[in-house]
């Protein structure tokens, strides 16, 4: 009875993964088995043919315009350490992650910080934060319009329930982003709660991204 | 009697075995658009090197620098995230993180590696986030663990109904698909995309073959 090499076995030997007994033993096969050579030959091929595809495809066009506009939102690298390395920027990534608790966002606003978010405010702030943060949450905007737009010309393709609880979400980061906004009024020297803003924001380009992509796909 | 090497020698599709080496994940190490517009053929050094000028002062802040950077690597950006996310919306998404998130973290390319590899696996990285992302708030719903359960099975087609490597790939599970782009496409070896992906090396040489046998099944429609 004759043992062809399988699948997985043929692909290991093209790509040199077979231990020396394994590709022993599939080489003295595939020296006398035409079905089984012409089957490598076949994935060689493939295997060429694909390392040989175009490296390159058309960007979309306007798309460096809307990535410019979300750099302003990630602010210079100038001088930027590392995230890792950050603090302020740890601060901010755990931040980030309950932004849409309501519930936190109130403790921060409510002048209950705790020590390492209270060291991290105290951090001087660039001089002109709050009307970069101001031209921000214009470029925000923007974009959360057009999202909006589409969502609601198809959401109608939505289950109700899908509808409600994207509403619900919207909400809750809307509060989020509210309370962000009013804190920074009073605080507006507070790096964190800018970065607590920017993060709202975010959070809300990315829901209803979800969501349009949810109607047009559906 | 000839060894199954020599057969294939004879046989002739002029394919070497092994893979060249070539460091293919590298944007703008061939063929490409220069920073002035023009086509550059081959290995392009002066791509290479206007890149890391245009990088060092974007590090600054300068964004007309990174509007450059973005002109040159635009395309290859693009085709990552297309070939990996297998749809034109998703990938656009994805390029912009992908450019935001190269610009955020500027500060951690330090020349040592080409900026255009270093852009690569930044938007390999981000790409594949997405996805494990996307898997999280897919696992709350239905508890699904294999990242293919994402994606829709590979559609049957209809016989005689041809179609190219490009198409055939889109087709692919997105596990299958991933491994696939990561190394035949791209090049990356068995140990970098394990590294990525997270995924064990058994797993995925098993993604690979998977791949590899549906689309060779798809291509013989």
């Amino acid at each position: 009875m004759i043992n062809h090499p399988d699948d997985q076995t043929l692909s290991d030997l093209l790509d040199d993964g077979l231990d020396p007994a394994e590709r022993a033993g599939a080489e003295e096969h595939l020296a006398a088995c035409d079905a089984c050579f012409t089957r490598l030959q076949r994935l060689r091929m493939l295997v060429a043919n694909a390392s040989s595809l175009p490296r390159v495809m058309p960007a979309p066009a306007g798309e460096w315009q809307r990535i410019r506009a979300r750099l302003h939102a990630a602010g210079s690298p100038a001088g930027r350490a590392p995230w890792w390395t950050q603090r302020t920027a740890l601060l901010a990534a755990g931040l980030a992650l309950v932004v849409a608790s309501s519930g936190v966002t109130a403790l921060l606003v409510g002048g209950r910080r705790d020590a390492a978010v209270q060291q991290t405010a105290s951090t001087p702030a660039p001089a002109a934060l709050t009307p970069r943060l101001a031209a921000l949450e214009h470029e925000y905007a923007t974009v959360t319009r057009d999202l909006e737009r589409q969502l609601a010309e198809h959401k109608h393709m939505l289950a109700p329930e899908t509808v409600a609880a994207v509403e619900r979400s919207l909400q809750t980061i809307e509060t989020a982003i509210a309370e962000a906004r009013e804190a920074l009024a009073r605080d507006p020297g507070s790096e964190t709660l800018a970065r607590l803003l920017v993060a709202g924001h975010d959070q809300k380009v990315e829901l209803l991204r979800h969501a349009t992509r949810l109607v047009t796909q559906s | 009697m000839l060894g199954w090497q020599d057969r294939f020698q004879k046989g002739g599709c002029g394919v070497p075995f092994k893979r060249s080496g070539l460091d293919r994940h590298r944007i703008g190490n061939e063929d490409g658009v220069s920073l002035t517009g023009s086509i550059v053929r081959g290995p392009s050094s002066t791509l290479a090197d206007e890149s890391a000028e245009l990088a060092r002062r974007a590090q600054t802040g300068d964004v007309a620098a990174f509007e450059r950077l973005y002109h040159a690597h635009a395309s290859h950006v693009r085709a990552i995230c297309m070939r990996l996310c297998a749809d034109a919306q998703r990938a656009e998404e994805s390029a912009q993180d992908a450019w935001v998130r190269a610009w955020e973290r500027l500060a951690t390319w330090r020349g040592e590696a080409a900026f255009g590899t270093w852009l690569h696996r930044l938007t390999v990285n981000v790409v594949l986030e997405s996805f494990r992302a996307e898997r999280r708030r897919f696992a709350r719903v239905t508890l699904a663990e294999d990242d293919d359960d994402v994606d829709a099975p590979v559609p049957a087609g209809e016989a005689g109904d041809a179609i190219d490597l490009e198409r055939a790939i889109a087709r692919l599970p997105r596990g299958a698909r991933t491994v696939f782009v990561l190394h035949d496409v791209e090049g990356y070896r068995h140990a970098e995309i394990a590294a990525m992906t997270g995924l064990a090396e058994g797993t995925l040489r098993a993604q690979l073959c998977r791949a590899r046998r549906l689309l060779m099944e798809m291509l013989d429609r």
